[in-house]
């Protein structure tokens, strides 16, 4: 027998049944999505050749047979050999068996804080001259020394201290900033009742707590009583439903459920009243316009986007009318995707809510709606994973 | 097209070796076959660049033709048409990888724009199809090798898909036999499929891991004193490219030799455990052995190599190799200062006579991997500025720490891969595979083998989930 022939004869054998095997199973996958792309795309270009090349390696990639074992596969040897870090130093578990964002350089400090408290005061001076008040919302951030300290020597993305330094910029300019972080540690919540393990969303639940915080600081601060019987701000008057394992965040889906030791849960709270809304061209109910079942799938946990059943979670620029309330508010949100369903709970009290992606609001286009939009209330707001001056390019001259 | 991607290992590959054993009945149909697929694979990552490939392929043939047809009237005329076959493939390759490098000289140096920056798009491999394209001309001019009359070979032998992006630089004379005469050999398919394996193993499992060390760290020391990057960061960075080079350029060399193996190519060995090596002249005899032969045999020799008269005139040619070695890696200063400290090294060494001096060998292997491993650093910097930064770091001159918790969670994370790099690296894994599957205990041998094949099994299944997966999976020498 000659040197490791024979092992290398077995070898050459099952990878090429195997091979073969599997890239006719995966073949069988992805060659209807190639069909229907080309369909969509009537026929075949040269011009656009380079894209057409780039869309079908993704086809490729994203319906290769047995997808998300495969995932489930590389989660299991990542967890045997002991990481803790997905994708590239993305996301670390913590010990809560959570996934967070990282971060290796958010000790470095690029912004300037007084230059950004600048822009947010001459944003805040162009609404309060069309005739709004405005408002500075801070959402929270997985970790925190409040709920979840993370793992020692982790390079977290927290930005809790770049946080605390421009609110207190803005509140030195007469902003007025609203802090969930306060709310979610006075809430009396656990870590896990407050975010998802597989992703950086906080739950449905933890937004409302915020939602009820923000009514009571609507009356408090402008004396703008919402809710006066307490209906919308009452939970017991949304269902609020849980599903064990069919959920995966953003992180999740990267390394499945066995790379963890958390399982996640998919947390709805969806208004038992109804609604009349239009939005994005869908017009109705709650359930038929801002709340997208179409994000959940039961069947499979990769495809459900818990998050996204909230407006899809972030578009660069969207508009909701409530039919049922024409005399209500009218607010401008430029935000992420932290405040999706807060804007949802605010939806009763307001007659439209239109709302912009910070990172990729234009100037002009921000400055025009604010003059034109005739706003009861500009809201800007970002959670701490945005707290960077790349999140503020509006108002720049000022 | 990456061979470590899926496109390429579920339907480009099989596609290809199907129809390529299909026409197993006539080598020129399956000459054929494998041109287009190679235009194929080139396509696949830049559609407009193969008709830069073509043109490289057509002039370079009409030049041999017109090479060979002056030989036989005069030796003047066919040194004028190499000469005017050199000027042609380097003018692509200026065009191409080097004006924008040049005008941005040009401009620093005039204080102003006066050249506009014309931002061309470097096609993949375009140095190594040019060196090879370019290498055949001059050998059917010296005589080494005979003219190709068919455009479709030696379209072939510039194309082929195994090593048209990233190597290694085969001569012309070197698979002149295989593009006539191939016979299908089943050992052919075993060995070159195993080769091809190890080295998707390899890049999947190895050099793509190390690439996300090295490159999160490379960019922490960019960020400069702003961020703390500890002195054992930096290293951890340091040593993560190191082993991420060696293994992201050997398994491309592992899966080309492999692959043209099964199509009955002959290709010499590219890479010989460079990190085992005692000198710096033996890592270069190691490393990326085909370009060193290129360097050697079409510009060395020609200038006069070592038997000069005179060792200034050494001296020169040396310096002349070493800085072209430094620009064929790319346009930009730090390749020409790591052409030059390599240069340096190898000087120094002849001078000293250092190879042949009575150093334990265990010294000499630790001083010029060290050696090797600085001038990596200006490999990977991409610019004089990141190289400052770097060498700061790795020398606490830049006001940062020794080691802190975060460095020892990042080794804590990925110490098995630098174990693994080590191990596979250097001949201990080779050996030990040797010995178990040579071992003359007939039973032992026998589970030997089946140890062989499952250890093969599992690595590239687990390949395979993590390209499924999908992640980080650059190819370094494809800026080349």
């Amino acid at each position: 027998m000659r040197k490791g022939k024979l092992g290398k004869g077995l070898f050459v054998i099952i990878f090429f049944i195997c091979m073969l095997i599997y890239s006719a199973f995966s073949f069988r996958q992805t060659w209807p999505k190639v069909e229907e792309y080309f369909e969509e795309k009537d026929g075949f270009n040269i011009d656009t050749l380079k894209d057409d090349i780039g869309s079908i390696e993704g086809f490729i990639t994203e319906n290769c047979y047995a997808r998300y074992d495969c995932i489930e596969i590389y989660g299991t040897l990542s967890r045997l050999i002991g990481k803790t870090e997905i994708n590239s130093f993305e996301y670390a578990k913590d010990d809560y068996g959570g996934y967070s964002l990282l971060n290796f350089s958010d000790q470095v400090d690029n912004m300037d804080y007084k230059l950004v408290a600048e822009r947010v005061l001459a944003f805040k001076n162009d609404a309060n001259k069309h005739g709004a008040k405005f408002m500075y919302l801070q959402s929270p951030n997985k970790i925190d020394e409040n709920w979840n300290p993370g793992s020692k020597d982790v390079p977290y993305d927290i930005k809790n201290e770049k946080t605390d330094k421009l609110i207190g910029w803005m509140q030195r300019f007469g902003i007025d900033v609203f802090d969930f972080r306060e709310t979610l540690k006075n809430s009396g919540m656990t870590y896990q009742e407050m975010f998802y393990n597989t992703d950086h969303h906080w739950t449905g639940v933890a937004a409302f707590r915020a939602f009820q915080d923000l009514v009571k600081h609507f009356k408090e601060k402008y004396d703008e009583d919402l809710d006066p019987d307490g209906y919308y701000t009452n939970l017991d008057n949304y269902d609020v439903s849980y599903w064990d394992h069919v959920y995966l965040g953003s992180a999740g889906r990267n390394v499945g459920f066995s790379f963890g030791d958390a399982n996640d849960y998919m947390q709805l709270v969806v208004p038992k009243f109804e609604g009349k809304i239009s939005w994005l061209g869908y017009v109705g109910d709650y359930k038929d316009t801002v709340l997208r079942y179409n994000k959940l799938d039961s069947e499979n946990p990769y495809l459900s986007d818990s998050y996204g059943f909230y407006l899809y979670g972030v578009a660069k620029k969207d508009s909701i009318t409530n039919h049922a309330n024409p005399d209500g508010l009218k607010i401008l949100f430029v935000r992420d995707s932290f405040m999706s369903p807060v804007i949802i709970d605010m939806i009763p009290f307001c007659s439209q809510i239109d709302c912009y992606w910070g990172l990729y609001v234009d100037d002009a286009e921000l400055k025009e709606k604010v003059a034109t939009g005739n706003y009861d209330y500009v809201i800007l707001s970002y959670g701490t994973l945005n707290m960077d001056q790349s999140s503020f390019n509006f108002y720049t001259e000022q | 097209m990456v061979f470590s991607s899926l496109i390429f290992l579920l339907y480009f590959m099989p596609v290809s070796l199907i129809g390529y054993f299909l026409f197993g009945f006539s080598v020129k149909l399956q000459n054929i076959w494998l041109f287009l697929v190679s235009i194929a694979f080139y396509a696949w990552g830049e559609p407009s660049f193969v008709i830069i490939m073509l043109v490289s392929i057509f002039a370079n043939w009409i030049f041999g033709l017109l090479t060979e047809s002056a030989l036989n009237k005069s030796k003047q005329k066919a040194k004028i048409i190499v000469f005017l076959d050199v000027i042609f493939n380097l003018s692509i390759l200026f065009v191409f990888k080097y004006l924008n490098f040049f005008v941005d000289n040009v401009n620093t140096v005039a204080g102003k724009e006066l050249l506009q920056r014309p931002n061309l798009a470097l096609p993949i491999g375009i140095s190594f199809f040019t060196f090879q394209a370019l290498s055949y001309v001059v050998d059917v001019y010296r005589g080494d090798a005979k003219v190709q009359k068919s455009l479709l070979n030696l379209g072939l032998y510039i194309a082929f898909f195994p090593q048209l992006v990233a190597g290694p630089i085969v001569r012309y004379n070197t698979i002149e036999q295989n593009i006539y005469h191939r016979e299908f050999d089943l050992n052919n398919v075993i060995n070159g499929t195993s080769r091809f394996a190890i080295g998707v193993i390899k890049k999947v499992l190895l050099a793509n891991n190390f690439a996300i060390v090295a490159d999160t760290i490379f960019d922490l020391m960019k960020i400069g004193t702003k961020y703390d990057t500890t002195m054992i960061m930096a290293w951890t960075g340091v040593l993560a490219y190191y082993f991420q080079l060696f293994f992201d350029f050997s398994s491309y060399s592992d899966m080309a030799i492999g692959l043209g193996r099964i199509f009955g190519f002959e290709f010499e060995e590219n890479f010989n455990y460079p990190y085992i090596s005692k000198s710096i002249g033996e890592l270069w005899r190691r490393w990326h052995i085909s370009l060193g032969t290129w360097f050697k045999e079409y510009v060395y020799f020609p200038l006069g190599g070592s038997r000069v008269e005179n060792q200034d005139l050494m001296v020169k040619n040396t310096i002349i190799v070493w800085l072209l070695t430094g620009l064929w890696h790319g346009a930009s200063w730090t390749f020409i200062l790591w052409g030059l400290y390599q240069f340096l090294f190898i000087i120094l060494e002849r001078l000293i006579n250092y190879e042949k001096m009575n150093i334990p060998g265990w010294i000499k292997i630790l001083c010029t991997q060290f050696i090797f491993l600085m001038s990596l650093v200006m490999f990977r910097c991409d610019d004089l500025y990141l190289l400052k930064e770097c060498f700061k770091d790795m020398f606490m001159a830049n006001g940062n720490s020794f080691c802190n918790g975060t460095s020892l969670w990042v080794i804590k994370e990925y110490w098995m891969f630098y174990v693994c790099g080590f191990l596979v690296a250097t001949p201990i894994v080779s050996e030990a595979w040797s010995k178990l599957l040579s071992n003359k205990t007939k039973v032992l041998s026998f589970l030997g083998n089946l140890f062989y094949c499952a250890c093969m099994c599992a690595g590239m299944t687990v390949a395979v989930v993590s390209l499924v997966r999908g992640g980080y999976n650059p190819f370094i020498y494809f800026n080349f």
